[in-house]
């Protein structure tokens, strides 16, 4: 399956993350040379940035269907046995998604009162990647069930 | 056998074609829910698997790939390969390998080698009368140079699971990378004889250094991102950030050719590429968590102790593992999931960590060219339109030249440790 648009928010997001990761990054080596007083938060920004692209960037590659698997016996199934089939495991993804959903909460909850050790920001910050990313994830299943459109693999290799 | 459970339900889901991730998590959570502990840490386990500075590598390393393919700087690195050797018999061959080993000074990954040049290089054998089967086969096999020459992801990968120093593995991948180009072209050589291909006229020296000065700007990117590793300028991390910026900056003063809407897409599904190993990244995190309560490093290193009583033995054992299972499950998938529990054996036979990394790395990038999951023949059975069928048989003869360096290195460590160990 391919989205009939380009882009999406939370890939607009990602991306975005991915620029500011860049030049969080150049602040870290140009932090080194007398141009600059070395910052410390640099690492620690950087990590968190790469943290939330990552998961932003999961619902985006939902979005288009393109997580690395191995599909060959998949789709060596009938169009309409395949439909049923990936119709049964989005269902199971959307119940693993949902309890994922629900443990974010939590961790979040339960981190609320951790410092980051170099941000002003607590580490639920952090955590709350994985909660937002779960609900777009979610988001994104739903629209791929509703659609009829379970069984379309189109599976990616990225290395 | 909780393990084998484990194990059986995940190749099953990887298998029906639910994504490998995914399916680690899948697993992981159910395992949880039997176990009745460990799911209210599921979540933090998997974000605390992503926060790590060196991991950031990975997405700068795929953006400059993919910025150089984008700005067309393949292009003109192809043809400085092909002034240099295009002469030879089976010159574009050559060319291919070459112009690999160019590249991968640039890029860290070996699909972006098959994908950015590879279509160019196929479509100008074609024109020049080359078989599918030989433009398709070394442009697979050429590509596993990408990984093993720096900048590489999967060195990187190796470097974050088992703790060694990247630039290190970085330096330790030089030697087997120039052997393999070199193995290839005595194969290209045996084959362009036997089947006649044709040679290019030789081209004059001005219009060679006109070409290599072209080039020039786009080749001396290693020789950054290890001269700023080894000089203690930046961390392998940040190298991928300089490399990213240079790219950019070399194509703004000399190629010109990178628009605004094709950096945004660079850097747009750079992101996506980027999230989708980070899916599997967070996975493992999972599974490492489940191997340890299972204790499963042990139950593997009690195996590989009965079976394998000298470091020789072990590594024999180890590369037949990976080699076949290669051929089924994707080199990511085993590099995260299965070497970091091979590193601490490899450690209690005296193996050095860099040695063993260029072996894994160098046996991971042999299966992307093994059917049924060779991922490398995928691509470029994509970007050529040569049926996957075609590819699978004709890739076999090309498997040698990259398990005799295998062998050489696994034999002879300093082929991976002479570098590093000049630097250290």
């Amino acid at each position: 399956m391919r989205p009939s648009h380009r882009y999406s928010p939370e890939g607009t997001a990602s991306a975005i993350l991915l620029l500011i990761l860049i030049g969080i990054v150049a602040v870290q080596i140009l932090g080194r040379t007398p141009l600059m007083q070395g910052p410390v938060w640099t690492e620690e920004a950087a990590r968190w940035v790469w943290v939330w692209m990552a998961f932003l960037g999961i619902a985006e590659v939902e979005r288009q269907n393109r997580h690395l698997r191995m599909g060959f016996l998949g789709a060596m199934l009938p169009r309409r046995i395949r439909t049923v089939v990936f119709t049964g495991v989005d269902l199971a993804y959307l119940g693993v998604m949902a309890q994922l959903c629900w443990v974010g909460w939590q961790t979040v909850e339960r981190t609320l009162d951790t410092a980051s050790v170099t941000l002003p920001l607590p580490t639920a910050a952090l955590y709350g990647s994985a909660f937002l990313s779960s609900i777009l994830v979610i988001h994104r299943i739903v629209r791929r069930i509703l659609a009829g459109e379970s069984g379309n693999i189109d599976g990616s290799e990225v290395l | 056998m909780t393990l084998l459970i484990i194990g059986g339900l995940w190749l099953v889901l990887m298998l029906v074609g639910v994504p490998i991730g995914i399916a680690m998590i899948f697993v992981s959570l159910g395992y949880f829910w039997y176990a009745g502990r460990g799911m209210f840490l599921a979540v933090q386990r998997m974000v605390d698997g992503l926060d790590s500075f060196p991991l950031l590598a990975v997405p700068l390393f795929i953006l400059a790939a993919a910025i150089l393919n984008s700005a067309g700087i393949t292009n003109h690195l192809f043809g400085f390969a092909r002034a240099l050797v295009g002469h030879v018999r089976g010159g574009l061959g050559h060319v291919n390998v070459l112009a690999s080993l160019f590249f991968s000074g640039m890029s860290g990954s070996a699909l972006a080698d098959a994908g950015g040049l590879g279509k160019m290089e196929i479509e100008a054998m074609r024109k020049a009368g080359y078989d599918d089967d030989f433009s398709g086969s070394i442009t697979a096999a050429s590509s596993i140079i990408g990984p093993l020459v720096p900048p590489s992801i999967t060195m990187v990968l190796y470097g974050v699971i088992a703790n060694v120093s990247i630039g290190q593995m970085f330096l330790g991948g030089v030697v087997p990378g120039v052997l393999c180009a070199v193995a290839l072209m005595v194969m290209i050589s045996i084959i362009a004889r036997r089947r006649d291909y044709p040679r290019d006229p030789r081209q004059s020296l001005p219009e060679i250094s006109r070409l290599f000065w072209k080039s020039l700007p786009a080749l001396l990117t290693p020789l950054v991102i290890i001269g700023g590793i080894f000089s203690g300028y930046f961390s392998p991390t940040e190298a991928a950030a300089v490399t990213v910026l240079y790219a950019i900056l070399i194509d703004l003063v000399f190629y010109r050719e990178l628009t605004w809407r094709r950096l945004w897409d660079a850097v747009y599904e750079t992101s996506a590429t980027a999230a989708s190993i980070a899916t599997i990244v967070a996975g493992v995190s999972l599974f490492s968590f489940i191997f340890a309560r299972e204790q499963a490093p042990q139950q593997i290193a009690e195996v590989f102790l009965a079976i394998a009583d000298s470091p020789l033995m072990f590594l024999i054992a180890v590369n037949l593992m990976i080699f076949v299972l290669g051929c089924f499950i994707e080199a990511l998938v085993i590099l995260l999931v299965i070497v970091p529990i091979l590193v601490p054996i490899a450690s209690t036979f005296g193996i050095d960590p860099i040695h063993f990394g260029i072996i894994v790395v160098l046996n991971l990038m042999i299966s992307i060219m093994t059917p049924p999951m060779g991922m490398a023949l995928f691509v470029v059975s994509q970007v050529s339109g040569i049926p996957f069928q075609r590819m699978a048989w004709a890739i076999i003869p090309w498997l040698i030249p990259p398990i005799v360096v295998l062998i050489l290195v696994c034999v002879f460590p300093v082929l991976a440790t002479g570098l590093p160990s000049l630097i250290r």
